[in-house]
């Protein structure tokens, strides 16, 4: 307490130290020695999102299921895509079950993830997805497996809540982080952490009467579910190259 | 005893080589193929006892044969060479009398059949048996002509006045060798019952295969998987004998109706679990039956080294690569081969999404009046809250599928952002993705 209430900047200007240590407890800058003890025997990988990675302990949990929670172009694709890219530059094996044949390499390759590293399965309907995801976990070696349910032509299937056991089962037996994206919740109480995503507003650049310019997209991830840490959040994280409109020209 | 004395060889002479290996390897694991095809030499030494004496067994090999439909004669001696001269001329055969060692027979007569009295040898259907010991005497009365000696050879025995092995034997070795040469030592030796020539095992043929006949014809899976096993794991000791585990392996099922199923397995990697093996022939056989029930099977494994894979101090372990192949292919059995395997970024010049893109594949068909979009999906349809583009785009006219387009990226008001396309040419407007 002496530390926090001692330093400088912008913890020293809180007022109430009770609202002080709320909000430093909500973000992770203060654990207690339980929650320190754990995470410091639990392997995790790492996001890449800094703020994040202090809430979750280091990253995401090995050995569990990770649920990535939002609607339409709330960033899960961006925030998965940034997983794997931190995940193959360590050099380990990913595999994508990908029922919707959405997956853009190109751009994926762009944002940093290294496609020798990555296994590509297209089931073409969601149960095949699962059983997939069965097979690449049983396989084991595989540092993330992203299940990807954020099917929009397939919304008419069955859950398969019931394979949510054996799939947990598996990640802990071969250490892997199960990312599972949908736009509502599905693994249950079997998921370690569930990921609230919303999208901010769009970045979009261009002086008016000009050209618009899709450039950014701001991200609020909170977490929704976690029995590893505490719930807590958003923090904020922007998706999108600098770079802007690589290759693109006006018309 | 010495060595020599213990040697016990069994020879088959018959028509089809590669029935007759198989015979022969169901008896003895020292398999030799002489250069001609001809004969195949088992040692036999400690086979005798599983028959009860080596008359059993040679009848036993005679049997095995017969069973499989075809003939075969069987000697066994204590040399090579007199085993396959007893399996030859041993009973009802034609010896010749001269000829050379191309095989062109002036005369034949009656062979007097080997000495089978006072227990020099056994005999029965198909087969001689020299008793230990006893090479000599058993080869005694048959003419030279059945080493095929060449026809300066052949002659110069005539003149000595040499008509049988029995009498050939009884010449001083050093003698034959300085006018005969190495060939005449030998035979001399063979006649004397001296043949010391060891008998070189044959490695086992390229690709073992095991083969099972059924007596009723399975339809049903599990029953043919466990028959299945069985083969298998034949097939896989056989591999592992010489140090190779299955590169691939062929599955021919021989159907009821008389036709065959052919299915063959390339793991990515050479595996040698049988289990594995078998679970991606259950996937492959109940993903598409066959299509009458199986009367019998043949696994033929196809050898491939094992391979060792040095693990990186720096990187992490990956999937095991056996492992690895297995998943691989079972995921293939599953989805398909074309829907398992590493991202290709396409090589071709494409705008680069500036935020994460959610393909869709095909696109989707909407209508768009720069206002609100509409299309199938009620997720996708609403008013846009902003617009822009067009960016254009257009390849492909090297080929014979040119296109031209003109790109958009759109808001809608429900909140998803999209990337829309009017294809120039039919005036057509597609979702192309979702930014998410």
């Amino acid at each position: 307490m002496e530390a926090v209430n001692g330093s400088k900047g912008p913890v020293a200007a809180e007022r109430d130290p009770q609202a002080l240590l709320a909000r430093l407890r909500r973000e992770g800058v203060l654990r207690t020695a339980l929650e320190v003890g754990a995470y410091g025997t639990r392997p995790v990988l790492p996001t890449g999102v800094e703020s994040l990675d202090r809430m979750l302990g280091g990253g995401l949990p090995r050995g569990r299921i990770v649920e990535l929670v939002g609607p339409l172009s709330s960033g899960r694709t961006a925030f998965l895509w940034q997983v794997l890219a931190v995940a193959t530059a360590r050099g380990e094996q990913t595999a994508l079950i990908d029922p919707a044949d959405a997956f853009d390499a190109a751009a994926a390759a762009a944002a940093g993830v290294a496609l020798e590293r990555v296994l590509w399965v297209r089931p073409g309907r969601r149960r095949d997805a699962f059983r997939a995801a069965d097979l690449v976990l049983d396989a084991g070696g595989f540092g993330v497996v992203a299940l990807d349910l954020t099917d929009l032509r397939s919304g008419g299937e069955a859950r398969g809540w019931v394979l949510w056991p054996r799939l947990s089962m598996r990640a802990e037996r071969s250490a892997t982080v199960l990312l599972v994206l949908s736009e509502r919740r599905e693994a249950g109480t079997f998921a370690a952490i569930a990921l609230g995503l919303r999208r901010g507003s769009p970045d979009w650049v261009g002086a008016a009467g000009s050209p618009l310019l899709l450039e950014r997209l701001d991200v609020r991830i909170e977490i929704l579910r976690s029995k590893v840490g505490r719930p807590g959040g958003p923090v904020r994280w922007t998706s999108g190259s600098s770079e802007g409109k690589h290759g693109r020209h006006a018309a | 005893m010495n060595d020599r004395a213990c040697r016990r060889i069994a020879c088959l002479i018959g028509e089809d080589l590669p029935a007759r290996l198989e015979l022969a390897r169901a008896f003895s694991p020292w398999v030799e193929v002489s250069a001609d095809g001809a004969a195949i030499w088992l040692d036999v030494r400690g086979c005798a006892a599983l028959h009860h004496d080596e008359e059993g067994l040679a009848a036993a090999l005679v049997a095995g044969a017969r069973r499989a439909g075809w003939t075969v004669r069987v000697g066994i001696a204590g040399s090579k060479g007199v085993a396959r001269l007893v399996a030859e001329w041993g009973r009802g055969r034609d010896a010749p009398e001269g000829g050379d060692e191309r095989g062109s027979i002036s005369a034949r007569k009656q062979a007097p059949e080997p000495a089978t009295a006072g227990g020099v040898c056994g005999a029965g259907e198909g087969w001689v048996v020299v008793r230990p010991g006893r090479d000599r005497e058993a080869v005694a009365g048959l003419p030279v002509a059945v080493l095929r000696p060449s026809r300066e050879a052949a002659e110069t025995l005539r003149r000595w006045g040499i008509r049988t092995l029995g009498q050939l034997a009884a010449l001083p070795r050093a003698e034959v060798a300085l006018r005969l040469g190495a060939a005449g030592t030998r035979w001399r030796d063979l006649a004397a019952g001296d043949d010391d020539e060891p008998l070189v095992p044959t490695p086992q043929p390229d690709e073992p295969e095991e083969q099972v006949a059924l007596e009723d014809p399975l339809s049903e899976v599990e029953p043919l998987l466990f028959v299945l096993r069985g083969a298998i794991d034949r097939v896989a000791a056989r591999l592992a004998a010489r140090g190779a585990v299955f590169g691939a392996v062929v599955l021919r099922l021989r159907l009821e109706s008389g036709a065959t199923d052919d299915r063959s397995l390339a793991p990515a990697v050479p595996l040698r679990d049988v289990a594995a093996i078998l679970a991606l022939f259950r996937v492959s056989i109940e993903s598409s039956p066959p299509a009458a029930a199986v009367t019998g099977l043949t696994v033929r494994g196809i050898p491939a080294a094992a391979r060792s894979f040095q693990l990186s101090l720096f990187e992490p372990a990956g999937p095991a690569p056996q492992q690895l192949a297995v998943t691989l292919a079972r995921l293939a059995a599953l989805v398909g081969c074309e829907r398992v395997g590493t991202p290709l970024a396409p090589d071709a010049h494409r705008s680069a999404a500036p935020l994460a893109l959610r393909l869709l594949r095909p696109p989707l068909a909407a209508r768009w009046d720069g206002r609100r979009l509409e299309t199938d999906d009620p997720r996708l349809r609403g008013a846009a809250v902003r617009a822009s583009g067009p960016w254009k785009l257009r390849g492909g006219w090297w080929s014979e599928r040119p296109f031209e387009r003109d790109y958009y990226d759109v808001e809608l008001s429900g909140g998803a952002l999209l990337r829309l396309f009017r294809d120039v040419s039919t005036a057509a407007w597609f979702v192309d993705g979702i930014y998410d």
